[in-house]
């Protein structure tokens, strides 16, 4: 308001003042009152100058001349206005002069008159211009106040619109776009807080194994998270979503571990995508692998480290290493402490894990076998995507292709040294096989897994094999020594029909046929075992479902019990009395069925004359039934088939040794031995036979064992016994038998040994076997040796005159002798055919000795006669034919040997010269030298020329031979 | 591992047929019960070595057929027996009446002091006994027998008698009743024993000599 007021006066003051004086400025500006009033000052002092001008008025010409005469330097304008009164002080001359300065005064008041008055006319002359301008500037004066006021009033209301309209919409307008600002900040924070959220489902996602959806999401997750990198809070979600991706990939892992432990393909499919998501399909391959051997390796020594802790807890734990400790050892270590009670079960459950994993690894070949076949189908469209997957499969095949072998190699070194840490040898055999049975399975395992042929477990196998079986062995020879020392050569009173199938170790040879066919071709392969029959399943497929080829073991094994079988029951019962009638007759049948021509019949079997049953001792039922377990064991320890071989020959050898030894071997008869015989017997003695005064320690000694010594209730001196014909029948006709089921069994133990090593097996058969019939001849031979006193025959034949004149109608009294000897012969062999049987090969070779001796005595009695007439020599044909007719009664042995020696000898006293010397030649090597010196000496009938001539033949004959 | 051990019995188990034996043996050798059994033919063999009183013995146990045709195999056994399991079934009177047949034999045949234990077995089936605990007992006390009842199904008291028989022995040899030396007395001295007679080689009995040749092997 002030400010107004003071231009309103201003304004009036302007009005009063334009009216009165010229105006010599023009004031369209705002000027201060100050200044106005100076001005009105100013021209006040004009009005003065102009009233003294009017004085002196002068032409204008004059008033010309006079302005021109002023000096130019007045009209200086501008830079070059000097001072006027200094130049004009200038002009005075220097001494004053009144006069002159009067007239310089009033020259120049002249000047300044004139120019006062023309400038007043020009004043004049313009004034009306002046004023008339005055009155344009006055109205434009107005109009711009005018203007000036608008202006004012335009600006106040500007102001005022400012103040009221413009601020407010534009902070609206600040505000909305806040607004959306901050409503996209929400939004954004929204997102975040679902990313954050997620998190969760991510774990639930992640709990039910949803790995792909997991894994899709996280990725997701992450590259929203990268939309929002702007936000500060992102950077921490973003890092924390990294560490959930990458414990979600940890537990990809983790997972991948339990498929590899345990096959689950939609797990795996699921694993499969997740890793095809993350694009890193690859290090799937190679962690599985990593996995599975870890795996491998971690579960071999948690079930080893269970059994280990578990016995040690059961037991007390007072073994060296203390519980907790056990962790820390090696696997290799830790195996060591297997106690063999829970070798078995922790075998099998290793067996049992290894499968697992095994099974696994074919699910997942299998699984991508599949899914490349599924992929194939599909494909043709997308060609390009097709190039990049497929060598990514590629890869993966080539991978799971190399992965076989060496996870089998994993494994079977897991199971070799948990084999070869345990020392098995004092396992007993049925659990011993059931820990080989695993093992066989384990191989046909790798068999199927990466046709493998499992050297490492085959190597263990043989090695445990090996050392067992030495150990098992010796210890059957052991008792074998104890059983021959006890033995009472007693024939075992089995049943007529009894065969070593009665026997249960022989189970296996019937009741089998698949089995029996398979071991008996030759071109069976000697790595497969029993079980699958003929074509060979896929372990894989056979198990595809659950279970393992483990869980069977129990039932199996049992099966493989040598000892015990139900479906066995019957016809495996020899003893019983009342219950081995029915079978046996068709079980023989079978048995020579199948033998039939293969192998020579169990003679003894098909005997029906004297007696057809078998003699057996309690030791040959021991070797039948530790034959039985080791041909079994050649079957089941296939890789020591040839090792097993050779121990059951010792069985055998030690037996034949034994039998010899105690009842063949007789004084001066050894030397009669063949020298087949010999050697068979030497072999045995050096390789079996413990020699007494060698050093206990020698290493060569181990599997020997001592020579047995006969058991001092055996009586064989006593005539009674028949110089203990009895027992010795026993013994020999047990080897005999014994040698017949070796030849038997030949067919059936023949394919077990590999054919390039076959020569033990034929020498054994060949020398030893096929000498026990020789040993039966020896043993027959010391018996008939010392059944008849052939000296007091010889003695008493001595007696009896030869050179007699007449012909005897009555025979010597030394047959009836003889006779009478043999007839006691004859009755005590038949006495004891009632006690226990006696067998035709025994009855035979026991005649045939008596038989031939008997006849070489008499040969001998019949050549010691010196003199000899042709009456004495039909007395001698009388006394033998008595004989021979009496002996026919006594026993059935025909031809009688050596009869045809006695009775040529006989006849030949009667020969003619000629026919003489013919007849020494030809049979002279029959005789000995002395009987035909001894022959011819009584041939007085004959030319002395002759008889000399035959003599020198017979000498030279004896020499030469 | 060598098989060491400070005394070798010689064990016999007799009895009647189907009394359980060679289960009885199975039992004890093999911890199980042996369910498919037949008859015994001849004679069959198993040992152990067990701990009795501090002392490792190896019995070594000749198991005998029981019906009697088997009888004159199984007596050649029966000579230096040191103990015997006389078996009889005590469901079946049969086995037990012929007990006094059996003990006649073991008294003749095997060493003179042969430590019987009379064993009645099948304990488990007892509602089919047809042999009181005490009649049994009281035949054992007139023959002077050891007497224990058994069940080789349930393995109870198997393992007992066994060891109740090696610990009779082996008092019988602490208090000089019983001289190991003697030939035919069953007992042989083991190698862990030998060694401790190796001091004094002429006290070493033949016996054991031939016994530690054995015993070296296994």
């Amino acid at each position: 308001m002030d400010i107004k007021e003071k231009f309103r006066s201003f304004m009036d003051k302007q009005k009063i003042l334009s009216i009165k004086t010229p105006p010599i400025q023009a004031a369209a500006e705002f000027v201060t009152s100050d200044e106005f009033e100076g001005r009105t000052a100013v021209t006040a002092q004009l009005h003065r100058q102009s009233s003294v001008l009017s004085d002196h008025i002068l032409t204008p010409e004059a008033e010309q001349a006079v302005i021109d005469s002023i000096e130019v330097i007045y009209f200086e304008s501008g830079d070059n206005v000097v001072d006027v009164g200094e130049h004009e002080l200038k002009k005075c001359p220097d001494t004053a002069d009144i006069h002159v300065i009067n007239g310089l005064r009033s020259r120049l008041r002249k000047q300044q008159a004139i120019v006062s008055r023309r400038v007043s006319d020009l004043i004049m002359q313009k004034q009306g211009q002046c004023s008339e301008e005055m009155e344009h500037v006055t109205g434009l004066q107005t109009e711009v106040i005018k203007e000036v006021g608008l202006c004012v009033e335009g600006r106040k209301k500007l102001a005022q619109g400012r103040t009221q309209f413009t601020s407010a919409s534009l902070g609206i307008l600040a505000n909305y776009s806040k607004r959306q600002k901050i409503s996209s900040v929400i939004r954004s924070l929204r997102m975040i807080r679902t990313l954050q959220m997620t998190d969760v489902q991510l774990q639930n996602l992640l709990k039910v194994e949803d790995y792909p959806g997991a894994i899709q999401l996280l990725l997701e997750c992450q590259k929203a998270a990268a939309t929002f990198k702007h936000f500060t809070c992102i950077s921490e979600l973003s890092t924390k979503l990294q560490d959930t991706l990458e414990g979600a990939e940890e537990q990809l892992d983790v997972a991948l571990a339990r498929v590899a432990a345990n096959f689950n393909a939609s797990n795996y499919e699921k694993l499969q995508t997740a890793y095809g998501l993350l694009g890193k399909t690859q290090t799937l391959m190679n962690q599985l692998h990593m996995h599975i051997t870890s795996h491998i390796h971690n579960s071999a020594f948690t079930i080893v480290l269970g059994y280990v802790e578990l016995y040690n807890s059961a037991s007390g734990g007072n073994t060296s290493v203390s519980g907790s400790s056990f962790s820390k050892l090696q696997y290799s270590e830790l195996c060591k402490y297997v106690h063999e009670e829970s070798l078995l079960p922790c075998l099998l459950d290793l067996s049992k894990s290894m499968w697992n994993i095994l099974k696994s690894y074919r699910s997942i070949i299998n699984w991508h076998e599949n899914d490349e076949k599924l992929s194939r189908e599909c494909a043709g469209e997308e060609s390009e995507q097709e190039n990049e997957s497929d060598t990514s499969r590629k890869y993966t095949k080539q991978k799971l292709k190399h992965g076989l072998p060496r996870i089998w190699q994993d494994v079977q070194a897991k199971v070799r040294t948990f084999i070869l840490a345990s020392d098995l040898s004092h396992f007993k055999f049925d659990d011993f096989l059931r820990i080989l049975d695993v093992i066989n399975k384990l191989i046909d395992i790798g068999e199927c897994f990466c046709s493998s042929k499992s050297e490492t477990l085959r190597e263990s196998i043989k090695k445990q094999s090996l050392n067992y079986f030495r150990n098992h062995h010796r210890a059957r020879m052991e008792e074998l020594h104890m059983f021959l020392e006890n033995e009472g050569w007693e024939a075992c009173p089995v049943k007529s029909t009894f065969s070593i199938h009665q026997l249960m170790e022989f189970r296996f040879l019937k009741g089998r046929d698949t089995n029996l066919t398979r071991i008996t071709s030759p071109s069976s392969s000697p790595t497969k075992k029993q079980g699958n029959g003929g074509e060979r399943k896929d372990v894989f497929e056979q198990y595809s479902e659950d279970g393992s080829p483990f869980d069977l073991v129990t039932e199996e094994s049992v099966e493989e019990d040598i000892m015990a079988s139900e479906d066995m029951r019957d016809s495996s019962t020899v003893s019983d009395d009342d219950s081995d009638d029915d079978l046996p007759d068709e079980l023989k049948r079978d048995y020579v069925d199948e033998q039939t021509g293969e192998t020579p019949h169990p003679n003894l079997k098909r005997k029906v004359d004297h007696s057809k049953t078998p003699i057996v001792t309690n030791t040959t039922l021991t070797i039948l039934r530790l034959i039985g377990k080791y041909i079994q064991m050649m079957r089941l320890l296939q890789p020591i088939a040839l090792d097993v071989m050779i121990c059951l020959s010792h069985l055998f050898d030690y037996y034949l040794f034994a039998v010899f030894t105690f009842f063949g071997a007789r004084g001066d008869l050894e030397q009669n031995l063949s020298r087949h015989l010999l050697t068979s017997l030497k072999k045995i003695q050096d390789t079996l036979i413990y020699a007494p005064d060698s050093p206990l320690e020698d290493s060569t000694n181990q599997d020997k064992v001592p020579c047995p010594s006969l058991s001092p209730v055996v009586d064989l001196t006593s005539p009674d016994s028949m110089y203990g014909l009895g027992v010795r029948m026993a013994a020999v006709e047990s080897l005999g038998f014994l040698a017949t089921q070796l030849e038997a069994l030949h067919p059936y133990v023949e394919p077990l040994i590999p054919p390039q090593r076959r020569t033990h097996l034929h020498q054994f058969y060949t020398s030893t076997v096929k000498a026990t019939p020789e040993i039966r001849h020896h043993v027959y031979t010391a018996v008939a040796a010392q059944v008849i006193d052939y000296d007091s025959i010889l003695n008493r034949m001595s007696s009896v005159r030869w050179d007699i004149s007449d012909i005897m109608s009555q025979h010597s009294q030394y047959v009836d002798d003889l006779l009478r000897q043999l007839q006691v012969l004859s009755m005590r062999v038949e006495e004891l055919s009632r006690v226990s049987p006696v067998p035709s090969e025994a009855y035979r070779a026991l005649w045939e000795s008596v038989v031939r001796i008997t006849n070489r005595t008499l040969l001998e009695g019949y050549a010691s006669a010196r003199k000899c007439t042709n009456e004495g020599r039909s007395l001698m044909q009388l006394d033998y034919q008595q004989f021979l007719m009496k002996l026919e009664c006594l026993t059935w042995v025909r031809p009688l040997p050596d009869k045809p020696l006695v009775e040529g000898f006989i006849k030949a006293y009667y020969y003619p010269e000629s026919k003489l010397e013919e007849w020494v030649r030809q049979s002279g090597v029959d005789y000995n030298s002395r009987h035909l010196t001894s022959l011819v000496a009584t041939m007085t009938h004959i030319s002395k020329r002759v008889r000399q001539r035959i003599a020198i033949m017979v000498e030279e004959g004896g020499r030469k031979a | 591992m060598s098989e060491s051990y400070d005394f070798l019995f010689k064990f016999l188990v007799i009895g009647s047929a189907g009394t359980g034996k060679s289960c009885l043996l199975h039992q004890f050798i093999e911890g199980k019960f042996k369910a498919e059994s037949n008859h015994t033919i001849g004679v069959e063999f198993g040992s152990r070595i067990v701990n009795v009183g501090g002392k490792s013995v190896k019995l070594q146990i000749w198991d005998t057929a029981g019906q009697e045709r088997f009888r004159s195999v199984t007596r050649s056994y029966y000579r230096g027996a040191a103990g015997a399991l006389l078996v009889y079934d005590l469901t079946s009177r049969d086995s037990y009446n012929a007990l006094a047949n059996w003990l006649g034999d073991a008294r003749t045949l095997a060493s003179p002091n042969i430590m019987i234990l009379c064993v009645g077995n099948k304990r488990d089936l007892e509602e089919e006994r047809q042999v009181t605990f005490m009649e049994a007992s009281r035949f054992a006390q007139e023959n002077e027998l050891m007497f224990m009842e058994a069940s080789a199904l349930t393995g109870e008291n198997v393992e007992e008698a066994f060891l109740k028989c090696a610990k009779s022995i082996l008092a019988k040899i602490e208090t000089g009743e019983l001289d190991p030396e003697r030939l035919g007395s069953g007992i042989q001295y083991g190698d862990a024993t030998l060694r401790r007679l190796k001091g004094n080689p002429s006290q070493r009995p033949k016996a054991a000599t031939e016994c530690m040749g054995t015993s070296c092997h296994i």
